[in-house]
């Protein structure tokens, strides 16, 4: 695993605050872009702290960016996933880049958000520029949807445990299970599958049985 | 038939018996369970069947009162298809193909024109063996790339001696769809689907 991100103060150069002050009209477009953007853009110091954060992160995480700003990045992300962030973004501070890279940051609220992530690096800042997006829906989507699979391969599997050929006695009804154990119908089925029973009585044994 | 055009007959018979040997057996072999599934829908090609909805969430009423017909039209080593006709709407078509790691399901979706719906070829791959009579196909990534929403689908189509079943149900919605076919009837094929 490589080593955390140092805290030591960034004294790269933030040439986006530079070049904003030469308000270039370039840069200007630029800084329109970078406020409007839906997506999450962002540049990522070497030291481990966000330079510059457009303001989609407040709108996603509900920190205010000065905040994010003030800490170490890998804080505001979920403890399950800081081994591989922290990979990841040793691989990109190494010339890499990272494409569809997901992981779960935290929000003001204490809650999570799923956010995937492009990156880049720009080495003669000292930076990475990134930009992420909000997943969050279709990764609740995806686990709802690997839940109803589970289900239903389950409600197979039950299903196929009745159709075994099942011995049962000709007198009592009873069903013969493979520990030679013989049960009533109701109890095989119960103890087999998730089904439950309510009793009543039918139409012929009412009139044969209890009229 | 005199016996110049008897003998062609012959000669033809031969022919296709002969090619039909050469054929690959099927497609990527599949589980026992699959390979049961597979042969089961198979043994219906060229046959139409009607079928009614058995459940339907609001979204699905256009569906309602109108007739439901599949028909199981073409047949290959490795390819279904069975076009799904709505009353007089020929749009759909499901389309089953063996792979190297299960069955695949896919929605081929066409305007009356033959061209493409712009959401088509949706649909999902079976993870598992499942069962002779049932599969389970969840929504696959270009499904999702059409909508996320369409993420959280799940078809299963079930085939039994008497009946033939289609279902979706979409998780973390009210959407569930399911139509049942009585496959002890056919009924007269249908025009073909729009853009065969």
């Amino acid at each position: 695993m490589p080593p955390p991100p140092d805290n030591a103060p960034d004294t790269a150069p933030d040439i986006t605050v530079t070049a904003r002050n030469e308000e270039s009209p370039g840069r200007r477009l630029e800084d329109q872009f970078f406020d409007v953007a839906i997506d999450m853009l962002c540049l990522l110091g070497y030291n481990g702290h966000f330079r510059r954060l457009n303001p989609a992160w407040e709108q996603t995480l509900g920190f205010t960016r000065e905040e994010l700003m003030s800490r170490p990045f890998i804080e505001f992300v979920h403890p399950d996933d800081r081994d591989r962030t922290l990979s990841q973004n040793a691989e990109v501070r190494q010339g890499g880049k990272a494409r569809s890279f997901e992981n779960r940051y935290l929000c003001k609220d204490g809650s999570y958000k799923w956010l995937r992530w492009n990156a880049a690096p720009q080495p003669e800042t000292g930076g990475i520029y990134s930009l992420a997006r909000d997943i969050t829906a279709s990764k609740k989507a995806e686990e709802d949807r690997e839940q109803l699979v589970r289900e239903l391969q389950a409600a197979l599997a039950e299903v196929q445990t009745l159709r075994a050929i099942l011995p049962i006695c000709s007198y009592c009804r009873k069903i013969r299970d493979d520990e030679n154990y013989w049960d009533t119908v109701e109890g095989y089925i119960s103890r087999h599958t998730a089904t439950q029973f309510s009793h009543g009585i039918c139409p012929s044994c009412m009139a044969s049985q209890v009229e | 038939m005199n016996r110049s055009a008897h003998s062609i007959t012959l000669l033809a018979f031969a022919a296709v018996t002969t090619a039909c040997a050469t054929f690959p057996p099927a497609g990527p072999p599949l589980a026992p369970e699959q390979e049961a599934f597979w042969a089961a829908i198979r043994a219906h090609c060229g046959r139409a069947y009607e079928g009614r909805m058995t459940f339907s969430s609001a979204a699905d009423t256009a569906m309602a009162g109108k007739r439901l017909v599949m028909h199981v039209r073409e047949c290959n080593a490795s390819e279904i298809k069975i076009p799904f006709h709505v009353g007089e709407d020929r749009s759909r078509t499901w389309v089953l193909t063996r792979t190297e790691t299960g069955i695949r399901l896919k929605h081929d979706h066409r305007h009356v024109d033959g061209t493409s719906d712009a959401i088509t070829w949706y649909g999902g791959d079976t993870r598992d063996a499942g069962q002779p009579h049932t599969q389970i196909f969840p929504a696959d990534p270009h499904t999702i790339s059409l909508n996320p929403v369409y993420g959280t689908n799940v078809w299963t189509m079930e085939i039994h001696p008497t009946r033939f079943a289609y279902q979706l149900i979409r998780t973390g919605t009210d959407r569930r769809f399911r139509v049942e076919f009585d496959l002890t009837r056919a009924v007269p094929a249908p025009p073909a689907p729009w853009g065969s």
